[in-house]
């Protein structure tokens, strides 16, 4: 169906039309927030959240950029805030730690397994994903965009309103903090 | 010890992790429990939504500098203006062959009669 015909019927309050858009953009979604959160209770939780602002907000899109830009943009706000929120969680948790006994650590994803890789290569993505973990947040963003959902750097400095220039730089740096981050690791672990 | 090839190769093999990797989904009735998370939450007022926005720690953290800010453009302004009253008392003193301010104390007092002061000044230049 017409995108710009289910934003307009989405705009004047059809449910059909909202159900479709879900149905058309829930795995995009899902899976970008799945790349930055690397939980599948989070990014499910992201993912809804996503969806409760496009059904609200639908009235800011003015058109100007892609719809599934849009998407992507809300989705990685909403994956980068989650991921704040839960440091910060967890450094109050080490804080309150120190003065109680009882509580509730906050664990993190050591060993994410992402659905969708291949059998021969778990190992090396569950090490990768760990990696990722470490970067700074626009290139953990731009890697995940670029690797995990496939966009071409045009597409990456679209949804990050950046240059191309930026994005070929991001991932250049994040690429060689991967590497040191990942030659570290096999020298502590032969 | 692994050499350093080995290591390197390692970590290519590592850095090609990701490549051939499909979307992952979110399961099943995704679109049902939305619908249910929807109704449960009903859409949050304009107030909740600007309580929210003030309650993130960096704009929460900025409104208390601001204040700050303010209060200290504020209280050097005044300070400043007591100054400039001063000034003008002493000027005046000075025009009227009394004596200068000599208590700094003193110089606060004086400040409240700067306006008459002034509008004085401004009487004589009209005659």
């Amino acid at each position: 169906m017409d995108e710009r015909l289910l934003i307009e019927q989405l705009r004047q309050g059809e449910e059909a039309a909202f159900r479709t858009i879900v149905e058309t953009w829930q795995d995009m979604v899902y899976n970008t927030a799945l790349g930055i959160v690397q939980q599948a209770e989070d990014a499910e939780d992201i993912a809804q959240e996503v969806f409760i602002q496009v059904h609200q907000s639908i009235g800011q899109f003015k058109g100007e950029s892609k719809f599934s830009t849009w998407l992507y943009r809300i989705t990685v706000t909403k994956a980068l805030d989650h991921q704040r929120r839960r440091r910060r969680k967890k450094r109050f948790g080490l804080v309150r730690s120190l003065f109680s006994a009882e509580n509730e650590p906050v664990v993190d994803p050591a060993d994410f397994q992402h659905p969708g890789i291949l059998l021969d290569r778990k190992e090396h993505a569950g090490l990768l994903f760990a990696a990722i973990r470490q970067l700074p947040e626009n290139q953990r963003v731009a890697f995940t965009l670029h690797k995990v959902e496939g966009l071409s750097y045009q597409e990456v400095s679209e949804v990050m309103n950046t240059s191309v220039s930026s994005v070929e730089s991001l991932m250049h740096r994040a690429r060689n903090n991967l590497k040191k981050y990942l030659e570290n690791y096999y020298r502590k672990n032969p | 010890m692994e050499s350093r090839q080995d290591i390197t190769k390692r970590v290519e093999q590592a850095l090609s992790g990701l490549d051939g990797i499909r979307r992952a989904s979110p399961g099943p009735y995704f679109y049902t429990r939305l619908r249910a998370r929807m109704e449960a939450e009903p859409p949050r007022t304009a107030w909740e939504r600007m309580g929210m926005f003030l309650g993130r720690p960096a704009i929460a953290l900025a409104v208390v500098l601001l204040i700050l800010a303010s209060n200290t453009v504020l209280l050097f302004n005044h300070t400043g203006n007591r100054k400039a009253a001063t000034a003008t008392q002493a000027l005046l003193n000075a025009e009227n062959g009394q004596a200068g301010v000599q208590n700094p104390e003193n110089a606060y007092d004086l400040a409240s009669n700067s306006n008459t002061a002034i509008l004085n000044i401004l009487d004589r230049e009209n005659e």
